[in-house]
């Protein structure tokens, strides 16, 4: 069976691992990730059975291609595409699981002085890296998409779409809130090229049960007709 | 002594080669036995800090090293024992290939919180212990022979130079650690990198263990521990000074200054 070919980012977080361990057998996934290191096999790294090391391992089956970049930065989001796009030509999934996770007053000094950098990587990360992969592959051949049913997931916060209160999630909100909205747009502007778009919202501080659910309903996104949906694993406050 | 097959949990641990080769792994031993090693060391613990040199106690006993630490003597059995047994000892050498000999040192060091950073360091070191006899494990014995330098009454028969081998930190009494609360161990790509630059962040989780061989780019230090203070039990083999000449060359031993 040919695997599907993903792109996820925010890949060392507990959601990005909960892709990785579930579906890393049905999809090749490209898992980019910078300040944590990847659970899993990758180009770099295996695993082996410290009292029998030439023990094959299952663990080893399906190995990802882990790519260190900052998706804050324009220049490493072209990395990113550059090195997905060399290994192959045709992906199938956008997964962005990329985000600042920070609690503090909005006003704050830590908020204040985190904020560039968590709309950078939280909103512009998914909307640079859509954009390059249509230069660099999906602007080609808008059949090829539709047949192959090619999507982007975007991943936010529920708190984009409800207000919790005295949280100190104010930052959190804002980039949420702006994913929700960039999930519509890039579903409208993505839909002649055959590429769908759709977004799940995680809890706040979500749990690892939490990131298995989110993991199966994002593989239902990827596998269904939907565009422009947004998916909430609970229901607000 | 735990027979290795009998206490080892998680049989998948992960080796990675950036940015030098090294070993991690999580849920190391079984919950019982890695219950009964946080008694023991908790037990340690629990006798207080002491800011001069004690042998009974978790000491400021490391130069330039913000960190209480604890030396592990041979025959002290119960758990924590499995650090100086020869299963574990070829263990931990095996992983990188190493010679295997009878000098191992094991410890354990505890950072209270807002312990500074560690300098970027390789560990790749010469050392002395006393001559080991029939083939038993050979702990250090820094009244008789000074670790670093070898000083003591020992004649030159009696005691022997030896570089670290294989280094070894398993993590214990962390209790929940979390991103931002800081204690990693930091790998890193030269000497010259600043301490909380690291390319790879190693976490101090509880029964989870980082080892790594000793050369002249295993460059690592200890990332300042802002919210919780950080435990571990460290661990070294040593190689002949043979050994380490043929592999990186005794030119590149980083000496004690």
């Amino acid at each position: 069976m040919t695997k599907r070919e993903c792109l996820i980012t925010g890949a060392s977080g507990l959601l990005g691992s909960a892709w990785i361990a579930r579906y890393a057998s049905k999809y090749a996934i490209t898992a980019v990730h910078r300040t944590r290191e990847i659970e899993f096999a990758t180009q770099d790294q295996s695993f082996f059975d410290p009292l029998a090391p030439r023990r094959p391992l299952d663990a080893n089956d399906h190995a990802v291609h882990a790519v260190r970049a900052d998706l804050a930065t324009e220049k490493g989001c072209e990395q990113v595409v550059g090195e997905t796009i060399a290994r192959t030509t045709r992906l199938d999934l956008l997964l962005s699981a990329a985000t600042v996770r920070m609690s503090a007053p909005l006003t704050s000094a830590p908020s204040l002085a985190a904020a560039e950098h968590a709309f950078a990587l939280d909103v512009l990360a998914p909307l640079r890296l859509a954009a390059a992969l249509v230069r660099a592959s999906w602007g080609a051949d808008p059949a090829a998409n539709a047949a192959a049913n090619r999507s982007v997931v975007l991943v936010a916060g529920t708190a984009g779409r409800y207000v919790y209160e005295d949280q100190g999630l104010g930052l959190h909100s804002a980039t949420s809130a702006a994913l929700c909205q960039l999930v519509y747009h890039l579903a409208s502007e993505l839909w002649h090229l055959g590429i769908r778009v759709n977004g799940v919202l995680m809890p706040t501080n979500y749990c690892r049960d939490d990131a298995e659910k989110a993991a199966t309903r994002i593989a239902g996104l990827d596998a269904g007709s939907a565009t422009g949906t947004l998916v909430t694993l609970t229901e607000g406050p | 002594m735990d027979r290795l097959e009998d206490i080892l949990a998680r049989r998948e641990w992960l080796r990675r080669s950036r940015p030098f080769p090294h070993v991690v792994a999580r849920g190391v031993f079984k919950p019982r036995f890695y219950a009964r090693l946080c008694e023991e060391l908790g037990e340690v613990l629990a006798r207080g800090l002491s800011e001069t040199a004690d042998g009974e106690r978790f000491s400021r006993n490391i130069a330039n090293y913000d960190s209480y630490g604890i030396g592990f003597r041979a025959g002290d059995g119960g758990a924590l024992g499995v650090f100086l047994s020869p299963e574990w000892r070829d263990l931990m050498a095996d992983c990188f290939g190493l010679q295997r000999t009878d000098y191992v040192f094991a410890g354990a060091h505890h950072h209270a919180v807002g312990s500074g950073d560690g300098f970027v360091h390789n560990d790749y070191n010469p050392v002395w212990f006393p001559v080991s006899s029939e083939g038993r494990i050979q702990v250090p014995d820094h009244q008789r022979c000074d670790y670093k330098t070898g000083e003591g009454q020992l004649s030159p028969a009696e005691k022997i130079r030896v570089v670290r081998g294989t280094a070894v930190i398993f993590f214990l009494l962390n209790g929940g650690w979390r991103p931002g609360d800081g204690g990693e161990t930091g790998l890193y790509r030269s000497g010259r990198d600043p301490p909380g630059e690291p390319s790879v962040r190693v976490p101090p989780l509880d029964n989870s263990l980082l080892a790594f061989e000793c050369s002249p780019d295993s460059y690592h230090a200890f990332i300042s521990n802002r919210r919780a203070t950080r435990t571990s039990v460290i661990m070294w083999t040593h190689r002949s000074l043979a050994d380490a000449e043929q592999r990186f060359g005794v030119e590149r031993l980083e000496y004690w200054k």
